[in-house]
């Protein structure tokens, strides 16, 4: 029953969420707008056990004064007071906005400026012409790069247009059988759960 | 009740697909004839991920990445990623390995929390699951990315498996894992993040490989049939790929008729 019943949920859900896209019947389109908004009460409920999940991993180790305690005994603090201001103070609260607009923004934004940085630590990692291909790498990306920057355009008036093509023809054509392959790939594992042939999402046995 | 006007061959197709999954399954059930899988290099470096952290005495960990299982675009990435997760989770706990797993959005984790999970009890050791096994960080993605580089350097993680659905913070997660000298497993279909995981990782599963190692991993002969099904889909848009090249260059549209139907 505890697998049984998710599996015959998840197929009729999951057929039905399907025909919606094909096919104008208003009993169907109906029920599956008001399945797809079912999808916000459960992300609210994940959202508890997640928080929950915080709370049962950082208190124990608070507790126990181990390892890293006083970073889980910030992240608790700040994430009782971002739930207390928020849920009793309003959203538009200035603490809390302190707390989003003060704290988390500007974080975020250093984190994604580190970005420049990761990037050429891998490319010079990266661009070495060890072997054929590697080689074939290194002399596609120092043409893409020149054909962006106004040296390669002084260099050769070809070497836009040889970047440019590089660009639209084996570039595109290679995303595009990403593309497709990954569409049909998708129908098939989409299939694999509707049908109940993987069913490793719904935990223990029956 | 209706079919909507262009949608109509996009709804044949999809029919078409299943009815051959499905027929593919039974067939796969009845015979006994033994399946040739295509060996994936990124799947047979999984045993080796297990192996050395095993060996190492290091924790292995996983991350789905940002997509969220809910999601239509990233929904599927990320069900591919746990049927990988269910494998790994099931042999760390079988070695007596430490396996972390970090996640953004809580929908994926309340799902990897009951994959890690079933993975114990498969294995007959569910007291050896933690918390801590299945971690939920944080659903902005770089606060997220930063938590999960924090435990992998503070862990000093053997191996890095980043399988699922990844936005600019799988450039992080590399490259911290790199730092380490851990060894690196990844798998996406995004165009734009797979050239960073491959210059990376030691392995990546590219696009569809990433929909394939569940099954293959799962060693069920039901899942091989859906792959079987998969690669019958790719002859067939194949042929309309080179077909409809054809006919359009010299002028005959009934093609682009036919899919726009």
């Amino acid at each position: 029953m505890k697998r049984t019943v998710p599996i015959i949920v998840s197929f009729i859900v999951g057929m039905g969420l399907m025909l919606d896209n094909f096919v104008k019947f208003a009993p169907l389109n109906t029920a599956a707008v008001s399945v797809r908004s079912w999808l916000v009460i459960i992300a609210l409920f994940s959202i508890m056990v997640a928080a929950l999940n915080l709370l049962l991993v950082h208190i124990p180790r608070i507790r126990k004064r181990s390892g890293t305690w006083t970073q889980s005994a910030v992240l608790i603090t700040f994430m009782l007071l971002t739930i207390f201001t928020g849920v009793f103070m309003g959203t538009k609260n200035t603490i809390y906005a302190t707390f989003y607009d003060g704290i988390l923004n500007p974080g975020s934004t250093t984190v994604n400026s580190l970005l420049a940085f990761f990037i050429a630590s891998a490319a010079v990692r990266t661009f070495k012409a060890r072997s054929l291909e590697s080689s074939l790498l290194l002399l596609t990306a120092i043409l893409l790069m020149l054909s962006n920057v106004t040296i390669g355009s002084a260099i050769s008036k070809y070497i836009p247009i040889l970047g440019q093509w590089f660009t639209n023809v084996p570039n595109a054509t290679a995303q595009r059988g990403l593309i497709i392959t990954s569409s049909l790939a998708f129908v098939t594992i989409s299939l694999r759960n509707i049908l109940g042939l993987s069913t490793q999402w719904l935990g223990g046995k029956d | 009740m209706n079919l909507i006007a262009g949608k109509i061959f996009s709804f044949l197709v999809l029919i078409a697909l299943s009815v051959m999954t499905v027929l593919l399954i039974q067939r796969m059930r009845q015979s006994k004839e033994p399946v040739d899988i295509r060996r994936l290099a990124g799947l047979d470096a999984l045993e080796e991920v297990v192996g050395r952290a095993t060996e190492t005495g290091r924790p292995i960990h996983y991350n789905p990445g940002i997509g969220s299982i809910e999601s239509a675009s990233t929904g599927a990435r990320v069900l591919g990623g746990m049927e990988v997760l269910g494998w790994l989770s099931f042999q760390c706990a079988r070695y007596d390995t430490r396996l972390i797993t970090t996640h953004s959005s809580p929908s994926s984790y309340a799902i990897a929390r009951e994959v890690v999970r079933n993975g114990y009890v498969q294995a007959g050791k569910p007291e050896n699951f933690r918390e801590e096994s299945a971690q939920f960080l944080s659903s902005n993605q770089m606060a997220f990315a930063m938590g999960a580089v924090q435990i992998m350097q503070r862990e000093n993680i053997a191996s890095n498996v980043l399988i699922g659905s990844y936005g600019a913070e799988c450039l992080l997660l590399a490259e911290a894992g790199n730092t380490l000298g851990a060894i690196q497993i990844s798998g996406d279909t995004n165009a734009y993040q797979l050239p960073f995981l491959i210059v990376t990782c030691d392995y990546s599963l590219i696009a569809e490989e990433l929909f394939a190692a569940g099954a293959v991993l799962s060693n069920n002969r039901d899942v091989y049939g859906s792959l079987i099904a998969q690669d019958y889909g790719k002859i067939i848009a194949l042929v309309l790929l080179v077909v409809g090249s054809l006919m359009v260059t010299f002028g005959n549209k009934a093609i682009v008729q036919l899919l726009s139907w």
